[in-house]
């Protein structure tokens, strides 16, 4: 199972590295907000806050001093907070830009995250991966990555309406299915970790490492086939749509 | 946010035109365009067009009223009157633009 995780945690990389570089450039053409604030929360959080985690991570097996690679696990738990806090501002910003009440839940939300960091700051690693104030911002942050895979397939399912009438494409269609998977990934494989690091089971060999590689598996494939489709993929889902009208 | 001119354009047309009055015509319409995956605020022309065709003859006919195909051309040429608003960046134009 440490190899299927060593697997997912590469793909991971490589997706949030290469998704991210390709949206910032979107956003420096286009000036869009979305764009920016999805390609920011794949560098920072997925890219390298996930990064300084694996390194910083004791199980890595890495000849490290304790303070740096300390340094490095709170530095990655930090850093991939400030990526979901960037989560927050694109669904936000997506989905309901109009909406007052939904502006101060998102930024409410964020101040809950970055004042998490606290616990992580100023515990030892143990103590703090199990401290109310860490694990409240865990729940935000599980939160912003449900909203979005709610608000995604919840947008896919009016898509797959249009679509029937060919107001629609199917590629972008599908982007939206393909995105809520990748999020709602998210939320799965954050729980698991967090079932994993409130009950110490934390043995390779046992099914919350299973569900772990498995579903960490899925988010960067699923992100990948979302924002960088190749070219037989879109193939396949506009004859698929095509034949089904 | 406020629906959409080609909304108000499309019920005003109908309520004018046919027996439901103003909630009824409201409501076939926020159910036509709920059918197609729409939505009254944002809803632009071309594709109230396509639910003018496709999807508000079978909720009129529900509904009793009668000459429908004539209905439908009146209101279709309302509807090159609206003027096309400042278009919002919908969740669709971005997730178009984030694989492009």
């Amino acid at each position: 199972m440490l190899v299927l995780l060593g697997i997912s945690s590469l793909l991971s990389l490589a997706a949030a590295l290469v998704l991210g570089i390709r949206l910032l450039i979107l956003a420096s053409r286009t000036r869009g907000v979305p764009e920016l604030a999805m390609g920011a929360s794949f560098i920072v959080g997925g890219f390298f806050g996930f990064l300084f985690l694996l390194v910083g991570n004791p199980a890595a097996g890495l000849a490290m001093a304790a303070p740096v690679s300390e340094l490095l696990f709170r530095l990655g738990m930090s850093l991939i907070g400030v990526g979901v806090c960037f989560t927050y501002v694109f669904v936000w910003q997506t989905f309901r830009p109009d909406s007052s009440l939904v502006r101060t839940l998102s930024l409410t939300a964020m101040v809950c995250i970055l004042a998490s960091f606290w616990a992580v700051w100023s515990h030892p690693i143990e103590a703090a991966l199990v401290d109310p104030v860490h694990l409240f911002g865990e729940a935000v942050r599980m939160g912003g990555l449900l909203w979005g895979c709610i608000e995604a397939l919840r947008y896919y399912a009016a898509m797959r309406r249009r679509l029937a009438l060919r107001l629609a494409d199917p590629v972008v269609t599908n982007r939206f299915l393909l995105w809520g998977i990748a999020m709602g990934a998210g939320v799965v494989t954050s729980l698991t970790g967090l079932f994993m690091t409130v009950s110490g089971r934390v043995d390779p060999d046992a099914w919350p490492y299973l569900i772990l590689g498995i579903f960490a598996t899925i988010s960067p494939i699923a992100q990948w086939f979302a924002f960088f489709p190749p070219r037989g993929y879109c193939e396949w889902i506009e004859s698929s749509a095509a034949e089904a009208n | 946010m406020a629906d959409s001119a080609v909304f108000e354009c499309v019920c005003d047309v109908l309520e004018r035109s046919s027996s439901l009055d103003r909630l009824e015509s409201r409501g076939t319409v926020r159910l036509a365009l709920k059918q197609a995956g729409l939505d009254a605020r944002s809803v632009t022309a071309s594709q109230m067009t396509v639910v003018l065709e496709k999807v508000l003859p079978e909720e009129l006919t529900s509904r009793g009223v009668g000459d429908i195909d004539s209905l439908v051309t009146r209101i279709v040429s309302a509807l090159a009157c609206v003027e096309a608003g400042a278009q919002q960046d919908s969740p669709e134009s971005v997730f178009a633009r984030l694989g492009g």
